[in-house]
């Protein structure tokens, strides 16, 4: 945290000038690259050389409080970047800003400096909103420091759910800065207002860092926030102004104006010195040209971050599951930490870790005691993680700037740095390595929230009546009020009396909303090993279904436990060390039913609709999977409730005649379906800047009928067709406990889960499943003449996360792209880049594949994806 | 003010209450006849409905009742004098130190939409409620609309003054904090903020438990005073019949709530009279005569240190007693309870160990 401060940074500048200068044998990141590039000729798909750069410098400001200049002076501090000045110039002159300049280039300073100098100028208070309650300790003892070495005496203080029930009088009477995060502010702080009033009517500053992670539906959630913490301010007579930081992005200005409903000046120039950084963009190599199949992600990005280990390089690993993040610290484990008596040399890092942990693992980080680290996006926002040299990112984060923020991780402090992505086996992953451009060249992408979202604004609305009752002259978003009023007056919440309305029910609308996700309360999980009751973990309800039923190994810095019992009501699950060679993944089934829709457009011989859907997700059994081979070592069945969810969809249809007349048959139609769908939720996932499992996908005939099996399965329902094939982003691959071996099925491995069989032929088993009565049934309604063709993309996510709605206007992008990434891939019949993959070909188009036509998996899905192609025009059903 | 005056001389234990209940105008207890409509409707019916509830309209949807409970009064067991009942010793046991004359004495409760907090929550009815030598007026507010919450808060501040001592049931975390808000949100100051304020539900905590299954009011007024309630409207009903009355203009409620408002705080003074009577007691039998003044815990601690050398277990009574004494009256808002909670366990402890050593 020391790193904002010039003369230090300074020192690291000379260096790096030094460096970049010759391009000298001695740095050891141009070494690295240097014996990466001998030893594996090929994998490099791509190069670039970010520059290193001089910083910048103006003066202190002289209106600057004089303690404050002496606190900054003793800090060692004698200016300030050219950045951090403009920030003081326009925070004072009254604007609203936000500084979007790399990482580390002591942001933090630009709003401390002016909020500092107003605290203890004018006894001003300020409010900071971090999204992470260990951001807000960081940035807690940040200010103590500056404090301690000023005696400044400015009262600082955390105030989130760990803060004592004590303290939390003396923070909200007496606090300067109170530093919170969006729940607490949501759920305590806002309903509670009164109690705050010392600070809302002292409030000169509003401060929002890692502004960023405020998009999408958690955006849309603090951007309703931020009216209410606006109408408490209104009645409180305060006016303050906001600052903002963001991570870059392609537009900050516009989200912050977005989050603020005003418009906002960004800061994007940044005068602080940086070291040069390399890019590298890395594909496995082909382990099967026959089936175009790459080497897994994770093998490559263990070997180069052996590699960087064994030169003294400090690594980080960023990984996009938690699993993965256990997976891939056990292999690295393996080589440098065989000995467990000695301090660990790897270290995994993740969401989930109990707090005590987590800040144990980011002290040692700082002091240096870790050489390598594993991480999942958790380490993506600016937790102080001290010097790294290397970052490998394992797979594509899902956009751009999570990309550059990961790489921003590395060469904190001026040092050359080396940033290498791994691209996976998955559609993403390949589309990017095949167009480096698009990673390396391309701007940050834009991000965007829906302050206007109903259900979202709705929830916020019932929590703005609590707070404060509504004049008809208020506002609350853009619509009319007094309609929405109407409607909560009719669920007996509100009470109209004269102009006003004003609370009535005995609730707390706060309580039922959560900012980030349907937490139904998370669930514990607690080792009984030695007879006693150990919470080891905590995980979020809506993984608890996916990680933790029964029979479950879950992995802990990957030493493993095994789930022995799960009580889903009570949100416990009693684990037990083991020790077992393999891991486990769930498998899941999606049922799907259209609710309404919206609207409604042609797409090629087809349609194009959205609307809300009704999905219904069971989580049916899960496979062991043996380290290192990826043998499908066994099953067990998982009983669990199932999950529902009303969500929003984007859908297209192709008439069933048409269908019918272009496939020679309907299992091959289905085929189709799948693959395109797949491609589509890819491409979805990139042009929204998610990841694929926050787009579900899901084929069928629109009924509402449970998934039977994975597509290619032509043993599954003998010759009738499943009427509906899905799977969520989350997890693939139909398998019973019954219908483990039969042969020439094939498996189905996606995105989020981790990738195990999809990557070396070798390690898949097949695994096949007898639909239940059920689904032959529904195959028998299918075959009937129900069958509907239809591809669904939808939020995952209860209530909708906004994603899928807005891609209805770029339906016709969506097809275009998907179709032109099937043609491009080089596989010959389908693979994880493109349609999905493809291991060992159904016995029924192996019979084809000497048909004029060469169906496989690749050209059904191209033939549907074509359909819908706006080339192809709607052609009357045929009579 | 005083709308009634019902002197009730007791002859059973309970039907003097009970008496005290139908001495509500309009007759029947609990129930008047529904039908009469919102505040709304017409210009009168706000002040129809004062008289028909035994109040008047102090302002525009604010009405105002008095009742006056002539003493003494039997409630259940115990039987409520005047003044005498809370003599300076009673006041001194239960911590008001600084409380010489029971006539400051002002018993409070409110009726609330139902929340324990938050900005949302209101309290619609305001019942307080002082003792003078033969007499306990209960004063009620209650609101017909959120418009005359300021008119209402003006009117209990001015009732009130600034000199009173206030005395609640778990008025402390709830009542005070959602009045102190209320006022927040009218722009008003708290007129409960300034006064000294004893609750009596940490101190019914600390007495001997005799059969009450927890400490809440309904509970004990029940299993130590013997006050059993006929035809009460459970307090659970009275945000209900707040929003009935809104929402519809239901009035069949309202007088059943202000009847138990009225129960609750005489429950509230005989609660106050047993405890100060019990801690009177104990600190009688220990002979123990109050220090002029107890100022600091080095003291406190130190009265229990002498007891405790002497090895009289009951002493720790006395303690509690200057524990609670000092810590409420010098620092209102102190951690007196853990204090105290602290001084509670020790002599507890030492009463159990000294047990077997007196069997053997």
């Amino acid at each position: 945290m020391l790193d904002l401060f010039a003369e230090e940074t300074d020192a690291a500048e000379h260096r790096t000038v030094a460096d970049s200068g010759s391009a000298s044998e001695a740095d050891p990141a141009q070494a690295f690259i240097a014996d990466l590039r001998r030893q594996f000729p090929g994998r490099i798909m791509a190069e670039r050389i970010e520059p290193a750069r001089l910083g910048r410098y103006a003066d202190l400001p002289d209106a600057c409080h004089p303690c404050l200049r002496e606190a900054l002076q003793r800090h060692g501090m004698t200016r300030l970047y050219s950045h951090q000045r403009e920030a003081w110039e326009r925070v004072t002159a009254g604007e609203d800003l936000v500084i979007a300049t790399p990482t580390a280039s002591g942001k933090s300073l630009c709003y401390n400096l002016p909020v500092l100098d107003a605290v203890l100028s004018r006894g001003a208070k300020a409010l900071y909103l971090f999204p992470t309650k260990a951001l807000a300790q960081d940035q807690v003892a940040e200010l103590l420091a500056l404090n301690k070495i000023g005696d400044l005496q400015v009262r600082a203080s955390t105030f989130d759910g760990d803060t004592p029930a004590d303290a939390r009088r003396a923070v909200r009477v007496h606090g300067d800065i109170v530093i919170t995060n969006p729940d607490m502010l949501h759920q305590s702080i806002l309903p509670h207002h009164t109690k705050w009033a010392q600070l809302f009517e002292n409030l000169a500053f509003v401060v929002i860092d890692e502004l960023h992670i405020y998009r999408g539906v958690f955006g849309a959630h603090v951007a309703n926030l931020l009216r209410r913490l606006r109408r408490i301010l209104t009645f409180y007579g305060a006016e303050p102004r906001f600052i903002t930081c963001s991570a870059t992005i392609g537009n900050p200005a516009g989200l912050a104006s977005e989050l603020l409903g005003a418009p906002v000046h960004a800061i994007t120039d940044s005068g602080a010195p940086m070291g040069a950084r390399h890019l590298l963009l890395w594909n496995p190599p082909v382990v099967n040209s026959a089936l175009a199949l790459r080497g897994s992600a994770r093998s490559q990005s263990c070997l180069i971050a052996r590699e960087a280990i064994e030169r003294g390089l400090k690594t980080i690993v960023f990984a996009n599951s938690r699993l993965e993040v256990e997976v891939l610290t056990k292999y690295l484990k393996d080589v440098f930490d065989p000995d467990p008596r000695k301090a660990a040399r790897i270290v995994a890092y993740r969401g989930g870790y109990l707090p005590t942990e987590r800040h144990a693992i980011e002290a040692n980080l700082r002091a240096g005691r870790v050489d390598a680290l594993v991480s999942t996006s958790a380490l993506e926002l600016g937790i102080d993680i001290g010097a790294l040299d290397v970052c490998i990112l394992n797979g594509y984060p899902g956009s751009v700037a999570s990309a550059r923020q990961r790489f921003g991780r590395a060469g904190r402090r001026g040092r050359s740095a080396v940033g290498i992505m791994v691209a996976s086996s998955q559609l993403i992953d390949q589309y990017v390595a095949t167009h480096p451009e698009f990673f390396l060249d391309a701007g940050a992408e834009q991000a965007h929230l829906d302050a206007e979202q109903m259900l979202v604004q709705m929830e916020h609305l019932r929590c703005a009546a609590f707070e404060l009752a509504f004049h008809d002259d208020d506002h609350f978003g853009e619509q009319a009020l007094a309609p929405r009023m109407n409607y909560l007056a009719s669920e007996a919440v509100v009470h109209r009396e004269g102009s006003h309305w004003h609370w009535i029910a005995d609730s707390y609308p706060a309580n039922s909303v959560s900012l980030r996700s349907v937490a139904d309360g998370n669930f514990t999980v607690i080792d009984t090993t030695s007879g006693g009751k150990a919470v080891i973990a905590e995980v979020d309800y809506s993984a608890a279904a996916m990680t933790l039923y029964e029979g479950a190994i879950y992995m802990v810095q990957s030493a493993p436990w095994q789930v022995e019992r799960l009580d889903w009501v009570g949100r416990k699950a009693f684990v037990r060390r083991t020790r077992v060679d393999y891991y486990t993944d769930a498998i899941d089934y999606t049922r799907l039913k259209v609710l309404d829709c919206f609207e409604q457009a042609s797409a090629g011989a087809g349609h194009c609709q959205h609307g809300e859907v009704h999905v219904v997700r069971r989580v049916s059994g899960y496979k062991k999977i043996r380290y290192y081979t990826h043998e499908n070592v066994g099953y067990g069945p998982v009983n669990l409730p199932d999950q529902e969810m009303h969500t929003f969809a984007l859908w297209w249809d192709l008439p069933v005649e048409l269908v019918d007349r272009e496939f020679p048959d309907r299992q091959l139609a289905i085929d189709g379906l799948i693959g395109a769908a797949y491609t589509l939720q890819h491409i979805a996932a990139l042009l929204s800047m998610n990841t694929a499992r926050d787009i579900g996908r899901a084929v069928g005939d629109g009924s509402g009928t449970w998934a039977s099996r994975s597509p290619r399965m032509p043993s599954a329902g003998a010759g009738g067709t499943p009427s509906l094939a899905s799977d969520s982003g989350a997890s693939v691959s139909g398998a019973s406990d019954s219908g483990a071996s039969v042969s020439g099925a094939s498996v189905s491995v996606t995105s989020a889960s981790v990738t195990s069989a999809s990557v070396t032929s070798a390690g898949v088993t097949s695994d096949s499943v007898t639909p239940d009565s059920a689904a032959t049934r529904d195959a028998q309604r299918a075959a009937a003449g129900q069958f509907q063709p239809t591809i669904f993309l939808y939020d995952n996510m209860p209530g909708g996360s906004g994603t899928t709605p807005p891609l209805y206007d770029r339906r016709e992008e969506l097809v275009n792209h998907a179709l032109s990434r099937i043609m491009e891939c080089d596989c010959p019949q389908g693979c994880p880049a493109c349609v999905g993959p493809v291991l060992s070909l159904p016995n029924g188009m192996q019979a084809r594949a000497t048909d004029q036509t060469h169906w496989n998996p690749r050209t059904a899905a191209r033939r549907i994806l074509e359909l819908l192609h706006s080339f192809n025009p709607a052609t009357p059903p045929a009579s | 003010m005083i709308a009634t005056v019902r002197s009730t001389r007791p002859k059973v234990p309970g039907k003097a209450l009970l008496e005290a209940h139908v001495a509500v105008p309009g007759g029947v207890p609990g129930r008047v006849p529904d039908g009469h409509t919102s505040a709304g409707t017409s210009s009168d019916a706000p002040t129809a409905l004062a008289a028909r509830l035994g109040g008047t309209l102090l302002a525009p949807g604010l009405i105002r009742i008095d009742t006056r409970f002539a003493l003494p009064l039997q409630h259940g067991r115990l039987r409520l004098h005047g003044l005498s009942a809370l003599a300076t010793s009673h006041l001194h046991a239960l911590g008001l130190v600084r409380c010489d004359d029971a006539r400051s004495l002002v018993f409070f409760d409110t009726e609330t939409n139902g929340l324990a907090a938050g900005a949302g929550s209101i309290a619609w009815m305001i019942g307080a409620a002082r003792l003078t030598a033969d007499d306990f007026t209960v004063t009620q507010w209650m609101l017909l609309g959120y418009q005359a919450e300021r008119a209402m808060i003006d009117a209990f501040s001015s009732w009130l003054g600034d000199r009173a001592t206030l005395v609640s049931y778990n008025g402390r975390s709830f009542d005070a904090p959602l009045i102190a808000s209320r006022c927040a949100l009218n722009r008003r100051p708290d007129p409960l903020a300034p006064l000294c304020h004893l609750d009596l539900l940490p101190v019914a905590r600390r007495l001997p438990a005799r059969s009450a299954p927890d400490r809440r009011l309904s509970s004990i007024e029940r299993h130590w005073l013997g006050v059993q309630r006929t035809n009460d409207l459970p307090g659970s009903e009275a945000p209900g019949a707040w929003r009935d009355w809104l929402a519809r203009g239901a009035t069949a409620l309202l007088p059943g709530v202000l009847l138990h408002n009225r129960i609750d705080l005489l429950s509230l003074l005989a609660v106050g009279i047993y405890a100060g009577g019990y801690l009177a007691d104990l600190l009688a039998e220990q002979a123990y005569s109050p220090a002029p003044e107890v100022h600091g815990a080095p003291r406190v601690h130190g009265v229990h240190g002498v007891h405790g050398v002497h090895g009289a277990p009951g002493a720790s009574a006395q303690s509690l007693a200057a524990a609670t004494r000092h810590g409420r009256e010098v620092q209102p808002r102190s951690d007196t309870s853990i204090a105290w909670h602290r001084l509670f366990a020790t002599s507890a402890k030492r009463a159990r160990d000294a047990a077997p050593a007196l069997a053997l």
